[in-house]
């Protein structure tokens, strides 16, 4: 017999990730999912951001990786609480992973949550994984051509960190092509000019994302 | 993409659909996918085929139903289509404003199943 279904294949995620964020809301705490390739600097990015914010809002970190958990003995050397997630394989955190994850962090005690994705330009876009904010890093090394390349990712972002900054008198890298082709994407896009590791730009970042926090709140 | 986290969600909701109607297998399974959304129906296939292995869905063909990119331009005010997985300009007046109309699908619509 026929059988009508009508029933949106990624439903079961969207429906987690809206249980995620009424959790999120309930503990007030904010989160934002972080999104690059590997090798972009996102573990990097963190624990400058965490320094910078030190004293000022109590943070924690959910890292995803396909397996190992070097990113989060890193996270955790700067005291902040920590969980690792490996998805043993998959290219994205989803809903039901990032529940998971939580479980094991104390939200009542957190106001701000980083989580870690995948490194990615192309899946993680699509899985919600019920945060406030998609925030975006690419590293200059990659390449202007990466907003044309991976357009969704560009568009679903608030926020764009341009990372490496400090190598850019060593590329050829073209930074103003790059903004415009971003900009064109996604015209309402935040774009910061950082060196996760050198320190420039993380300063005016952590200013920008405080006051976003406390907008949300 | 993915078609492998997709090719789950096919036979969960099929499986919860058996349930409901106290029926055993799965003959055939129709799902909608837009072009925007990314998809590689043959990634899609392959995924299934080997996902539905010892599951009531083991005899069951997937059948796709694709849907074009549609847009609507905010300069021209013309629409227009295509199968391209991303546009950036209205392909009549190059205007970078348009309204996405369709593509986005990604549906389970009906079933066969006994």
């Amino acid at each position: 017999m026929k059988i009508p279904v009508v029933s949106r294949i990624l439903e079961a995620n969207e429906r987690l990730a809206q249980e995620n964020r009424a959790l999120f809301r309930q503990r007030k705490v904010f989160v934002l999912n972080v999104m690059s390739s590997p090798g972009a600097g996102k573990t990097s990015l963190l624990e400058a951001t965490i320094r910078a914010l030190r004293g000022r809002v109590r943070v924690g970190v959910l890292e995803g990786d396909i397996q190992g958990s070097r990113d989060a003995e890193r996270i955790g050397a700067l005291g902040v609480p920590v969980v690792q997630l490996n998805t043993g394989g998959a290219c994205h955190l989803d809903a039901s992973m990032v529940r998971q994850g939580v479980e094991g962090l104390p939200l009542e005690e957190l106001d701000l949550l980083f989580i870690e994705n995948v490194g990615n330009l192309v899946c993680p876009a699509e899985f919600d994984v019920g945060e406030h904010m998609k925030c975006m890093l690419l590293s200059i090394t990659e390449g202007e051509d990466k907003p044309l390349k991976y357009p969704l990712m560009f568009q679903a972002s608030e926020v764009l960190l341009l990372n490496k900054m400090d190598l850019r008198p060593h590329l050829d890298v073209d930074v103003e092509r790059l903004r415009e082709d971003v900009l064109s994407l996604n015209p309402s896009i935040r774009i910061f000019e950082v060196s996760a590791t050198k320190g420039q730009g993380i300063a005016e970042w952590a200013e920008w994302l405080l006051g976003r926090l406390k907008a949300h709140s | 993409m993915h078609e492998a986290s997709i090719a789950q969600g096919i036979i969960d909701i099929a499986q919860e659909h058996l349930r409901r109607w106290g029926l055993r297998e799965v003959k055939s399974i129709s799902v909608r996918v837009g072009a925007a959304t990314g998809v590689v129906v043959e990634a899609l296939r392959f995924a299934f085929d080997a996902m539905k292995l010892d599951t009531p869905l083991e005899g069951a063909e997937l059948v796709v139903e694709r849907v074009p990119l549609q847009g609507q331009c905010l300069e021209c005010g013309r629409p227009f289509e295509c199968w391209e997985q991303f546009v950036l300009a209205c392909p009549h007046c190059r205007s970078p404003r348009f309204r996405l109309r369709g593509g986005r699908e990604l549906d389970v619509l009906q079933m066969e199943a006994e």
